[in-house]
């Protein structure tokens, strides 16, 4: 039997996410998943207005705030069948987008990066060679010897200052390091340059949501920005085109650093190709609609099982369904009253804590299934249904993405190599530069939509009385997000939100199937048991975010425990 | 005015004592008019994304719940650096960038507010309902007067409303 680590924040008032991996011979052999903290918000919504749900669900999380509402206002809609008018569509897919490539740039950068970048070998970089290879890389104009140069004496500063900060939990000197200096230094300099430029789209995100961090501007019937090109308390053309200013500069960051930058670090990590894949079961929504109906979608999903991409079956449409019948949601190793798999419309949230057991039930995550099957969710689902279903502007950017690895490597990658940990990372990057252009596509659209003299944005909802059901899905920066409302007599009666956390970090099910977190890990190395930074590479790269609600303080400091016991 | 400033609640109202730092705002808000240097920011549960709310501002005062040894309502005032420079948050726990965090990366920036005080209150109870512990209800009032007091060091007396209105607590309705 082998080893067994632990890794848990364990200071936090409550927990987050736990995961127990068995280790044998340097190797995962098993792992568990576990969300430590009940989530009831569909409790707190029963008997609510349908109208306010969006209200409350985008206060489910710290960070997904956005796609929750997006997510509700569709679920409502959905549920009364309504059309909303093409405006509020489009300023809604501006929203989505933005929020997405905020998402995904801070990511990589400010969550992630630091498990492949080793901060302290940017005081052995040169940073005049550093510039000569970013220039070979990239056309970004930042990329000079003077701002790489600024950047080593900065870091240099914070070490020698021994405040080390936001840097004082990383893995400095891991073996699994392996860029080289020059390498370290560019991309923490762009760690740097990203903050500058997440801004610029959360700004973005506040120009049409009306306020950040919790948008305002949405309506189950449409959003409720007034829209008047020529009305200054209104969304305006000085708006809009400032939020073109912003997307343009968004796009060079995204095409010319973080792109670059993903498939640069890759290249040094491309044994990471050949671990994280799991089962290879993907799911992703369409996304950003471009009817009054949401029939037609610029971005395509679908599903793939266990890796055949060239079986891969479409989602068409906000009524389809293949999506709405084939969803469930498994308890069978939940901390919940019952053993059952349901239907989200029949579920129930009756938390019933039993004590940690790994043979038992072990988290307070559900174990979603879709036609009975864990699926991966996420930018890497999205990449891959899209490519596979035909989304010209995915195809464009994978090759993109191939050509940057073949100029640093010298190797051709195949597509399957995006089964893995480090192809998680690179297919966000993918899937930033196709958001970023479809941005710049749903402006237009939206301009030339209102200089034709629409102005409708928004239509009123009337509920009947009596019960009706809705779902609403949404291709969330973490993956496939979806709504489940059941409403009787214009009150909500149950509410279920499945979320891509749930999906990728649920629990095993009644027939022992592992959830893709869990099966992602199994074979994994693990070069320090001590510092297990492999685990941390393969769940990071799904971007992970459960149980984001609590924001405790703790003056004695939160340190990530590491705790080992032996079975 | 270029000294500009913010009081920040932070806290999920979802989650009972939780919330208690966005309640607070909500009540003074009511009860006070604040000048224009001065932004009130319901910063619920957000991290990174409030980084665009505070690059502007030379201070903040953030109200929190706060995980702390102590009886549930106690008040703490935490301020100057310590608190800000303690080992960051970010590994395991996935919680995008925690707020604490936020400001270490602003720091390393050489962005962001230079002061910043925390009045932290231990809370009692943060399972998921909308209603709050009766001792962590109990400090709204003089955590309300800690904040006044707070700037009125900076020189800041905001008026009072007469009569004040009514709070808007919208997830109670």
């Amino acid at each position: 039997m082998g080893q067994i680590l632990t890794i848990d924040p364990i200071t936090r008032i409550e927990g987050h996410l736990k995961i127990d991996v068995e280790v044998d011979n340097g190797k995962i052999t098993n792992a568990w998943s576990s969300g430590q903290m009940f989530r009831g918000i569909e409790i707190i919504l029963q008997g609510r207005d349908p109208r306010e749900a969006w209200i409350f669900t985008q206060r489910l999380c710290g960070v997904c705030t956005t796609v929750h509402a997006i997510a509700s206002v569709r679920a409502v809609e959905n549920a009364l069948k309504m059309e909303i008018p093409l405006n509020a569509q489009l300023i809604r897919n501006l929203i989505i987008a933005g929020h997405t490539m905020h998402d995904h740039i801070v990511h990589f950068y400010h969550l992630s990066a630091l498990d492949w970048v080793d901060v302290t070998q940017v005081l052995q970089a040169n940073p005049k060679n550093a510039a000569n290879l970013a220039q070979t890389l990239s056309p970004w104009q930042r990329n000079t010897v003077h701002e790489f140069q600024a950047v080593k004496d900065k870091v240099k500063a914070v070490v020698d200052s021994g405040q080390l900060g936001i840097f004082s939990n990383g893995y400095w000197g891991h073996s699994a390091m392996k860029l080289p200096p020059d390498i370290n230094l560019i991309a923490v300099t762009h760690y740097l340059q990203a903050l500058e430029y997440q801004r610029m789209i959360n700004d973005c995100v506040g120009l049409l949501g009306a306020k950040t961090p919790h948008i305002q501007n949405l309506a189950v019937g449409g959003v409720a920005n007034a829209i008047n090109l020529d009305d200054q308390t209104a969304l305006n053309m000085t708006t809009l085109l400032r939020v073109k200013h912003l997307l343009d500069e968004v796009q060079q960051f995204i095409n010319q650093v973080y792109l670059i930058d993903v498939c640069a670090v890759g290249s040094f990590y491309l044994d990471w190709a050949g671990y994280g894949a799991g089962d290879m079961n993907y799911l992703a929504v369409p996304e950003f609609p471009t009817d009054t109906k949401g029939e037609k979608f610029d971005m395509l999903g679908g599903t793939i099982f266990k890796g055949d991409i060239g079986g891969a079956t479409a989602i068409k449409n906000f009524n389809d369904p293949y999506f709405r019948d084939n969803v469930q949601e498994s308890i069978a190793h939940s901390w919940y009253d019952g053993d059952w798999q349901k239907h989200p419309f029949e579920e129930t949230t009756e938390p019933k804590y039993t004590g940690f057991d790994r043979n038992g039930n072990y988290s307070y995550v559900k174990a979603p299934r879709f036609k009975g099957k864990p699926m991966q969710v996420g930018p890497l689902a999205q990449v891959l249904t899209s490519y596979a279903v035909g989304d010209k502007m995915t195809q464009k950017y994978v090759g993109v993405a191939v050509d940057t690895i073949k100029a640093v490597s010298g190797k051709k990658i195949p597509l399957a190599a995006l089964h893995s940990t480090i192809g998680r990372h690179a297919a966000r990057a993918i899937r930033c530069a196709v958001v970023n252009e479809m941005a710049m596509s749903h402006w237009n659209m939206l301009v030339e939509n209102l200089s034709k003299g629409d102005t409708e944005y928004f239509n009123k909802p009337v509920f009947p009385q009596g019960e009706i059901q809705g779902f609403g899905f949404h291709e969330a920066p973490r993956g496939t997000l979806s709504h489940w409302v059941v409403i009787n007599d214009g009150k909500i009666k149950n509410y279920q939100c499945v979320v891509p956390s749930t999906w990728n970090a649920g629990p095993r099910d009644a027939e022992g199937q592992k959830g893709p977190y869990e099966a992602s890990l199994i074979g994994n190395p693990i070069a320090d048991s001590k510092r297990p930074l492999e685990v941390l590479r393969t769940i990071h790269s799904f971007d992970p975010c459960l149980a984001c609600a609590i924001h405790a303080f703790d003056p004695e400091g939160n340190e990530l425990g590491v705790a080992e016991t032996n079975i | 005015m270029s000294d500009k400033g913010a009081i920040l609640g932070i806290g999920n109202v979802l989650e009972r004592d939780d919330g208690i730092g966005v309640k607070i705002l909500c009540y003074m808000d009511a009860c006070y008019r604040f000048p224009e240097n001065v932004e009130l920011i319901d910063g619920g549960t957000c991290g990174a994304t409030l980084n665009t709310a505070i690059i502007d501002k030379n201070w903040l005062i953030i109200i929190d719940a706060l995980n702390a040894p102590g009886e549930p309502g106690e008040i703490r005032v935490l301020a100057g650096e310590s608190f800000i420079h303690r080992p960051a948050q970010t590994k395991m726990s996935p919680h995008q960038v925690g707020f604490l965090d936020l400001i270490q990366l602003m720091r390393f920036e050489g962005t962001g507010p230079e002061e910043i005080e925390l009045i932290g209150i231990i809370p009692k109870d943060i399972s998921h309902s909308i209603e709050m512990s009766t001792p962590v209800l109990q400090t709204i009032e003089p955590v309300t007067r800690q904040v006044m007091e707070l700037l009125k060091k900076r020189g800041i007396v905001p008026e009072r409303r007469v009569p004040p209105r009514t709070p808007n607590y919208w997830w109670m309705n």
